[in-house]
C-alpha cells in the first residue's frame, strides 16, 4: 500500500503546486456545460440533462488523463518511476487514484454550475448523483489510465486516446447516464443494475490493468 | 412490415451484393498488397 | 494447397447458400421476400463476434508466448472483424429501412455492433501509429485483450438499457421455427464460416510476408 500512497501523494503535491490538470478539466467541463445550455435552449432539459452532464464529464476526463500523462512523459519522469522499486501494478494503482481524485474534484465543481445553468433542483438527489459520478469516474479513469499510457507511446500520442477510450467506456457512460436519469426521476429501484454494472466494469478493468500494466511500460 | 415482392427482392439482391462485394474488395486489396510486397522482397534480395 | 481447397470450398459454399437462401427456403409470411436478407445478415453478425473472440485469444497468446505469429493472428482477425461488422451493419440497415422504416434502429443489437466496429477500428488505428514491430505487437495486444473484455460488459449494459426504453416491437427476428428456414440459416452459416477461414488463412500468409519484408527492410537500414 505504501508505494501506491507515495505515488498518489506525489501527484497531489505536484498538482497542488501548479493545478494544471484540475484547472484545465474544470474550465473545459464548464465550457461544455455552457455550450450545451445554449444549444439545448428550450428543449426538455430534465430528460437531456444526464446525457449532457456525462458528455461534459467524459471530455473533461480525457483532458485530465492526457495532462496527467504528459506530466510523466515530459522530463522522463516515467523513466524515473520505472527505475524505482515500485511494482508496475502499484504504479498503475497510484496513477488511477491520483487521476480519480482530480477528476472527481473537477466534476463535483462542474455539477452545481450544471444545475444552475439548466434550472434543475438542488436537493437530496445530489448525493445520489455524486455517488454515481464517483463510481462512473472510477471506471472511466481505470481504463483511461491504461489507455493513456498506451497512446502516449504511439506516434500520435494523446490524440489517439479518445479513439480508444470512447468506445471502451461506452458501457460506463451508458450506465452512468441511465442511473442519473433514474435518480432524477425519483425511480430509484432500477438503479441497482447500472450501478452494479459500473462496479463490474471497474473491478474487471482495475484487475486486468493491474496485471497487464507491466507489458505496457516495458522498455 | 412486408414491403412486397419487388421491393423485397431488390433489397435482398442489394444486401447480398454488399456482402459478396465486400468480400471481393477484401480479396482484391489483399492481392494488390501481396504483389507489392513480393516485388519489394525481390528488390531487397539484391 | 490448403488455401486452394478452402477457396474452392468457399465458392461452392456461397453457391449452395445462395440456392438455399433464394430458392429452397420458403417465403416467410410476415415479411415476405425481404426476410431472405437474414440468411446473409445473421452469419455476418455471428462471425463479427467470433472475430472479436479470436482477436482476444490471439492477443492473450502473444502476451504469454511473445511469438509474433499470435500478434499476426490477432490483427488479421481484427481486419476480418471490421469487414464483417460493416456488412452486418449495412445489411441490417437495408432490412431495417424496408421492414420498419428506420435506417437506424438504435436498439441493443445495432448499438453493440457499432461499438464493436469502433473497437476494431481503434485497434487497427493504434497499430498504424506504432512503427516498431515489437512495440506494435505488445501495445496492440494489450489493447486487443482489454477491448474484447468489454464485449460481454457492453452486452449486459446495452441489453439492460434496452429493457428500460421500450421500443416499438421490432417483430420476428428472422423466421421462427420453420425447418426449411432453419436449414437455410445453417447452410449459410457454414458457408460463411468456410469463407472466413479461407480469408483468414490468406490474410495470415500475407501478414507473414509483411513481417518478412519488414525484417529485411530493417536489416538494410541497419547496415
Amino acid at each position: 500500500m505504501k508505494p501506491v500512497a507515495a505515488i498518489v501523494f506525489k501527484d497531489i503535491a505536484i498538482e497542488y503546486k501548479n493545478k494544471e490538470a484540475f484547472s484545465s478539466m474544470l474550465l473545459f467541463g464548464l465550457l461544455v456545460v455552457v455550450v450545451f445550455s445554449f444549444a439545448f435552449e428550450g428543449s426538455d432539459r430534465k430528460a437531456l440533462a444526464p446525457g449532457m452532464l456525462w458528455v461534459a464529464y467524459s471530455f473533461a476526463g480525457i483532458l485530465g488523463l492526457n495532462r496527467s500523462l504528459n506530466m510523466e512523459v515530459d522530463n522522463d519522469c516515467l523513466q524515473g518511476l520505472l527505475l524505482s522499486p515500485v511494482s508496475r501494478g502499484d504504479l498503475y494503482l497510484g496513477k488511477v487514484a491520483g487521476n480519480l481524485i482530480f477528476t472527481v474534484l473537477a466534476e463535483l465543481v462542474i455539477l452545481p454550475f450544471f444545475i444552475i445553468l439548466n434550472n434543475l433542483a438542488f436537493d437530496r438527489i445530489l448525493l445520489w448523483i455524486a455517488g454515481i459520478t464517483l463510481l462512473g469516474t472510477l471506471g472511466f479513469v481505470a481504463i483511461g489510465t491504461t489507455l493513456s499510457l498506451i497512446s502516449a507511446q504511439t506516434r500520435m500520442k494523446e490524440v489517439l486516446l479518445p479513439v480508444l477510450q470512447i468506445p471502451m467506456t461506452f458501457p460506463v457512460i451508458l450506465s452512468a447516464v441511465q442511473a442519473t436519469s433514474l435518480v432524477m426521476s425519483e425511480d430509484s429501484e432500477g438503479v441497482s443494475f447500472p450501478l452494479s454494472l459500473l462496479g463490474v466494469f471497474s473491478t474487471v478493468y482495475i484487475t486486468a490493468s493491474y496485471f497487464v500494466f507491466e507489458y505496457i511500460v516495458e522498455e | 412490415m412486408n414491403p412486397g415482392p419487388t421491393l423485397g427482392l431488390t433489397a435482398v439482391i442489394a444486401a447480398y451484393t454488399v456482402v459478396l462485394g465486400a468480400l471481393l474488395v477484401f480479396m482484391v486489396v489483399m492481392s494488390r498488397k501481396r504483389k507489392r510486397l513480393e516485388r519489394r522482397r525481390k528488390e531487397l534480395k539484391q | 494447397m490448403r488455401s486452394r481447397i478452402l477457396g474452392i470450398a468457399s465458392l461452392a459454399g456461397i453457391a449452395v447458400a445462395l440456392y438455399f437462401a433464394l430458392v429452397y427456403a420458403p417465403t416467410e409470411q410476415t415479411m415476405g421476400v425481404l426476410q431472405r436478407v437474414f440468411y446473409f445478415h445473421l452469419p455476418q453478425a455471428i462471425l463479427s463476434y467470433v472475430a472479436a473472440f479470436l482477436v482476444g485469444f490471439g492477443s492473450l497468446m502473444y502476451l504469454i508466448t511473445r511469438d509474433l505469429k499470435w500478434d499476426r493472428f490477432a490483427y488479421c482477425n481484427a481486419e476480418l472483424g471490421v469487414l464483417f461488422t460493416t456488412t452486418t451493419l449495412i445489411t441490417g440497415m437495408i432490412w431495417g429501412r424496408l421492414a420498419w422504416n428506420v435506417w437506424w434502429a438504435g436498439d441493443a443489437r445495432t448499438n453493440l455492433e457499432l461499438i464493436l466496429g469502433l473497437l476494431y477500428v481503434g485497434y487497427l488505428m493504434l497499430r498504424v501509429y506504432l512503427p516498431e514491430r515489437e512495440k506494435r505487437a505488445r501495445l496492440s495486444t494489450v489493447f486487443g485483450f482489454l477491448a474484447v473484455l468489454d464485449v460481454p460488459i457492453n452486452y449486459g449494459a446495452i441489453y439492460w438499457w434496452d429493457t428500460q426504453h421500450p421500443k416499438p416491437v421490432l417483430g420476428p427476428r428472422g423466421g421462427g421455427a420453420d425447418p426449411d428456414i432453419k436449414m437455410a440459416i445453417y447452410v449459410s452459416l457454414i458457408a460463411f464460416t468456410i469463407v472466413y477461414t479461407w480469408l483468414l488463412t490468406k490474410r495470415l500468409s500475407l501478414a507473414r510476408l509483411e513481417d518478412e519484408v519488414g525484417a529485411m527492410e530493417s536489416a538494410v537500414e541497419a547496415s
